[in-house]
């Protein structure tokens, strides 16, 4: 189960995710702590929600690509076909997999992922491919998100135009969609949150003093809330007692 | 001193509770009031810059955590409440003794000043007095007053 998070702001772009994977065992599912964010090339991350399996094997896919067509940007037609192309084989091998094993009418088991790529180069991109591989540009929405948790996110972020924050600010509304929703309990999302950017100094995780900043921001912003609203329903209490 | 021991000996200081738990913003924003007003004697002391909650050093951060791993300071967090509070261990206890009988007592004196007056202000008012007094830090604050501080 996975939370992930990718934000085009003014300045720069983001990808968030939970640390948490669930992967399979005899006796059940096991709750595992992972690193879901990864780069690939210049100027471009990625992350994936889906199942452990065939996010390593895109992986795998990924980091057998030449360095020159990996470090190409989003706009360049080559790379987007060699993922795309390579993200097709893997999903029809893996439903061919799955039928043969437990025939028609279950191609939902099989195993699947779900990708994000960001990148930051003259402008924020996010590039959305779904499992059967059919992909969508989000940027002009601001966001994208991928996961069983996702609806926290589609929640949460439309109430932002997240165009116009600078990436310091995004970084904080990723916080507070992945903070809530852990908080919350949404099935299999966990610590530790990581937070990636990308912007004209180029591509770094948000470190431990940076995430505690973060964590403490998110904080005084729930408390300013509070009292925001505690002064407007008191002083709507206040003019109904007149 | 060194910045980290002015922090060690910050968290000894009394609060205007009784409670010996500090929550992290009152130890930025004690430690930065300290910083403005002693800028010119104080050497080497912990920078700040304008962030999401106005005034904030990275570095503070990363002492609090350094002097967790070494067993000077612990972190007490409660499910659902959004703050960790950070105080002495024992061990801290016992070391900030030496510290506090080298501080300057003009620092000294003027330190626990600030805590005080710290830990007696709500957390809005805090950042308001903070913003006002230092706008040049608010510039980036999630928290905007809207230009009635």
């Amino acid at each position: 189960m996975t939370l992930i998070i990718a934000l085009a702001c003014k300045d720069g772009a983001i990808l968030a995710s939970d640390g948490q994977a669930t992967t399979f065992s005899m006796g059940g599912p096991v709750r595992r702590t992972i690193s879901k964010i990864k780069y690939l090339g210049e100027n471009k991350l990625w992350a994936a929600s889906g199942s452990v399996g065939m996010i390593q094997k895109v992986e795998a896919v990924f980091n057998s690509l030449p360095k020159e067509i990996l470090n190409a940007p989003l706009s360049e037609l080559q790379l987007r076909q060699a993922i795309l192309q390579n993200a097709h084989t893997l999903r029809a091998q893996e439903l061919l997999r799955h039928r043969t094993l437990h025939g028609q009418g279950r191609d939902i088991e099989a195993g699947m992922a779900d990708l994000i790529i960001v990148e930051y180069q003259n402008g924020a991109r996010i590039w959305h491919i779904n499992p059967d591989c059919a992909d969508e540009f989000l940027e002009e929405f601001g966001y994208g998100t991928s996961g069983s948790g996702d609806i926290f996110a589609h929640t949460l972020i439309k109430n932002y135009k997240v165009k116009n924050l600078s990436v310091e600010q995004g970084c904080l509304i990723a916080y507070r969609v992945l903070r809530d929703a852990i908080d919350i309990g949404a099935f299999g999302l966990g610590e530790p949150i990581n937070i990636w950017i990308i912007d004209n100094n180029g591509v770094r995780q948000k470190s431990q003093p940076e995430m505690l900043a973060l964590r403490d921001s998110y904080a005084s912003w729930i408390e300013a809330e509070e009292e925001t609203f505690k002064s407007l329903f008191l002083a709507e209490s206040k003019r109904e007692d007149k | 001193m060194e910045k980290q021991d002015w922090l060690i000996v910050y968290l000894s200081l009394p609060s205007a509770g009784e409670t010996n738990l500090i929550d992290p913003i009152r130890i930025m924003k004690g430690l930065f009031l300290f910083k403005m007003e002693f800028k010119e004697k104080l050497k080497d002391f912990y920078d700040y810059s304008p962030y999401l909650y106005g005034p904030c050093s990275f570095e503070i951060y990363k002492d609090l955590i350094g002097l967790q791993m070494k067993g000077i300071v612990d972190s007490y967090s409660q499910p659902l409440y959004r703050w960790s509070y950070y105080r002495l261990t024992e061990k801290g206890q016992t070391w900030v003794k030496s510290l506090i009988k080298d501080a300057p007592t003009e620092f000294l004196e003027r330190l626990k000043t600030i805590k005080i007056k710290v830990t007696s202000l709500s957390f809005l008012e805090l950042l308001r007095e903070i913003y006002k007094k230092y706008p040049e830090y608010a510039q980036n604050s999630v928290i905007n007053f809207g230009g009635h501080l």
